[in-house]
């Protein structure tokens, strides 16, 4: 396994070990990381990260997506943050919290009241 | 009310302390809470559902045009693109889940709605990051819908590849599809010979 270059964007973050995987995909292949436009604002058109077959000196481009609606991901971090904060080395054993959304709505939000009076 | 049933040892192993919020408890082991997210009006087979899916199918498409936007303007000699899929319908039940799953098919007719403009070079591939709990009931609770705060992320599942592009000794599922590549086409084999 390759060791991450260090990113100034935290979502290349995320996005390495995936990259990882698919390079992990073809195994007749070693894959060394070349490159990756790394601005935080993310203004360069220019895949995720570019690698480089050591054997035959071939690029590999390699971009990451993910399918999931933006105002999911928003509520997502947004309960997560909450919960790990509140919750965290006080509740016994593993829970799942589940919250309902409109997965359709881009307006649909979680209540922060309701959030804490779970908690609570 | 977590907190409360904690302080006085009273915490279920599943509550609804509010309409719309479910805690279930499914492991000892560990102290932690995951919060998971989902539109439980979206019933299998609806037409909600339906609907729902044909956002993801919008999405799907405006990737692999953003996907094919970089790739030319960086040309390469291979080009992978993967999908992840957390947090999304493709990830609730079984639509990820094994080789059987009805997922990986979804996206492949998606896949095979935009192929004109993909070749031998490309492989697109999908990462089924979903693990299975079984909470004491015949459901199952899905994990691994973590985004900031799951480092390192680990993909979970087995990578399904959804155009047959690339090295033809790709190692995850093929959906059955046959490699654009001949293998005595792929820059491995003309090495290694």
């Amino acid at each position: 396994m390759q060791e991450m270059p260090d990113f100034k964007d935290p979502l290349k973050e995320q996005e390495w070990p995936l990259a990882m995987a698919a390079c992990d995909a073809f195994p007749r292949h070693t894959l060394e990381f070349l490159s990756a436009p790394d601005d935080a604002d993310r203004t360069v058109v220019a895949p995720d990260f570019v690698f480089i077959d050591k054997k035959s000196g071939e690029r590999w481009n390699v971009e990451v997506k993910r399918l999931v609606s933006p105002h999911i991901r928003r509520q997502y971090a947004f309960a997560s943050r909450l919960l790990s904060k509140e919750l965290d080395e006080v509740v016994p054993g593993l829970y799942t919290c589940e919250m309902r959304l409109d997965s359709l709505d881009p307006t649909t939000q979680l209540s922060l009241p309701e959030l804490e009076a779970v908690i609570v | 009310m977590i907190r409360s049933g904690v302080r006085d040892g009273t915490l279920p192993e599943h509550f609804e302390p509010l309409p719309g919020y479910r805690i279930s408890r499914i492991g000892d082991d560990w102290s932690h809470v995951e919060p998971w997210l989902w539109d439980y009006t979206l019933e299998p087979g609806s037409s909600r559902e339906t609907d729902a899916f044909q956002m993801l199918s919008s999405e799907f498409h405006r990737h692999l045009d953003s996907a094919l936007e970089k790739f030319d303007a960086h040309p390469a000699d291979r080009n992978i693109l993967i999908f992840e899929t957390r947090g999304t319908l493709l990830d609730r039940d079984l639509h990820m889940l094994g080789p059987y799953a009805d997922g990986p098919g979804l996206l492949s007719q998606w896949m095979s709605e935009a192929t004109v403009v993909w070749d031998a070079r490309d492989t697109v591939i999908v990462d089924p990051h979903v693990s299975n709990w079984l909470d004491g009931t015949d459901r199952a609770i899905l994990m691994g819908t973590m985004y900031s705060a799951d480092e390192p992320y680990t993909p979970l599942g087995t990578i399904v590849r959804l155009w047959p592009g690339g090295c033809p000794d790709f190692a995850g599922l093929r959906l059955g599809l046959e490699s654009l590549m001949d293998p005595s086409e792929c820059s491995c084999r003309d090495l290694s010979s």
